[in-house]
């Protein structure tokens, strides 16, 4: 794993979900696609599953603290610090889990893995920001962020196939071995 | 990155520590995170900024304004005339009553002037539940919380809700956090137009009842209707700089469902989507000057 090259990456990816996301969110609504995570999944599929997780975590906080999450009483946004993470951190067990039977070179794969990783996180992130509302003053609607960030995931999926044709090329550059093959063996721990 | 026994130990702590903060510690104590966010707004501000200019503006010119300079100048100084002359005379009315009232004409303050500055939009919030956006605009400016932002042409975007040395949160009154504001439908030049609760809808327009008033002379129903321009009257939330300004024009009227001989108006502001805009206009008041202490549009 190259980690100067994962910290550029991560940097663009990130400021493509600053600045994409709302961009092409569809219609009026906050349906959208998740760049970084796109590009967690890429690493999720080939890098160990102890630098998948800390990549997780590293991504998921970059997350955590530009989400700004509305307050009730109309005061200043708040930042909450753990619930990306750790979400993030679910999302990519289930990647690991599932790229074992998957065909890493296919950019369908990543479409799907970023899709059902994501649908694991964004449940996760919804059950806690669910539960931080019974003691929070947030502005957080349960049923309608699930249904919204569900169908985020799908499109995700979908942009993280049409990713994966330039970043699976590209996968070496990160220290991901050719085509998304480790670059050296896993060992589980 | 860290000895695999080292990261091995690490990892549950730090996820066990994650938890605690992500479930347990309240909103109020972790205020501090706000600066760590600002810090990674800013180094990737340099990426964020200018794709997100060119997106916008790919995206089918939302807030694109007219390819002619003189016209769009024109388009903007007309509204600016017409939102200050309707303040004007709204603070012209208040201060006929404060002077009817209380009989001391120092009492009667003239609304302060106020300045203006353009900030460009350099990113949104990484999550769009958020509904916020971020702009090059800070204390350094001078911009507080509560300074209305608006698009050009003087449509109201929204109001600053967080603010840094040299950045600012932006939340649109369209964003379903938003919460209700009050606002006037104009009937004609005069701010004495029927007065409405608008609640954003979360796509895009704002919704609410109007207040039933009958014509004095005929004793008919004055009823809203489509097309009519709605502009901000809420004193008591946003500041007397903002009063007056755009909201939206009236996209539909309908029955209230529990009140079928009054009104519920949707309006639609006159911007596609307010949380695309490309930049805003903030408008700094002086020192002092805080809502409900200025003008207001109450007929």
């Amino acid at each position: 794993m190259n980690w100067l090259a994962l910290a550029i990456a991560a940097w663009i990816f990130l400021a493509l979900e600053l600045s994409l996301k709302a961009g092409l969110a569809l219609g009026d609504s906050t349906i959208a696609p998740s760049f970084l995570f796109v590009l967690l999944t890429l690493i999720a599929m080939s890098a160990s599953p102890r630098a998948s997780t800390w990549t997780a975590l590293a991504l998921g906080l970059a997350m955590d603290l530009t989400f700004e999450i509305p307050l009730k009483a109309g005061g200043p946004p708040a930042t909450v610090i753990g619930p990306y993470a750790l979400s993030y951190v679910l999302g990519v067990q289930l990647i690991l889990a599932l790229r074992g039977v998957m065909i890493r070179r296919n950019p369908l794969t990543l479409g799907f893995l970023a899709m059902v990783g994501l649908a694991v996180a964004q449940v996760t992130l919804v059950a806690i920001f669910s539960i931080r509302a019974f003691y929070d003053p947030i502005f957080w609607e349960p049923a309608r962020e699930l249904s919204v960030r569900l169908l985020s995931c799908v499109y995700t999926g979908i942009v993280g196939a049409i990713l994966g044709l330039v970043l699976i090329p590209f996968s070496p550059l990160l220290g991901l071995g050719a085509a998304g093959t480790p670059s050296r063996p896993t060992r589980r721990a | 990155m860290t000895s695999p026994h080292l990261g091995r130990r690490l990892l549950p702590l730090v996820l066990l520590l994650l938890l605690v903060l992500a479930l347990l510690v309240p909103v109020r104590h972790q205020r501090w995170a706000r600066w760590f966010g600002d810090k990674v707004q800013f180094i990737v501000a340099p990426i964020s900024h200018p794709l997100n200019a060119t997106v916008r503006w790919l995206g089918g010119g939302r807030d694109t304004p007219p390819s002619d300079d003189a016209i769009r100048v024109l388009e903007e100084k007309l509204e600016e005339t017409n939102a200050a002359l309707l303040r004007q005379i709204s603070e012209n009315q208040r201060l006929s009553r404060v002077i009817e009232e209380l009989h001391v004409l120092s009492t009667a303050g003239v609304a302060p002037p106020t300045r203006t500055i353009v900030a460009p939009v350099y990113a949104t919030s990484s999550d769009l539940a958020g509904g916020v956006i971020r702009v090059v605009a800070g204390e350094r400016e001078g911009v507080i919380i509560n300074t209305p932002a608006t698009a050009l042409g003087m449509q109201l975007v929204g109001r600053v809700v967080a603010v840094s040395g040299r950045t600012s949160s932006v939340l649109p009154i369209t964003a379903r956090s938003a919460g209700p504001l009050r606002a006037m439908i104009m009937l004609d030049a005069e701010p004495n137009g029927l007065i409405c609760t608008l609640n954003p809808t979360g796509e895009g327009t704002l919704r609410g009842p109007v207040e039933a008033r009958r014509d004095p002379t005929t004793a008919q129903p004055i009823e809203p209707r489509i097309g009519q321009t709605v502009r901000l009257s809420d004193p008591s939330r946003w500041t007397p700089s903002s009063q007056m300004l755009l909201v939206g024009i009236i996209e539909s009227v309908d029955p209230a469902p529990d009140q079928p001989l009054r009104k519920v108006v949707t309006v639609r502001p006159t911007i596609e989507d307010l949380g695309r805009v490309t930049e805003v206009m903030l408008l700094l008041s002086p020192p002092g000057e805080t809502p409900g202490a200025g003008a207001g549009g109450t007929p």
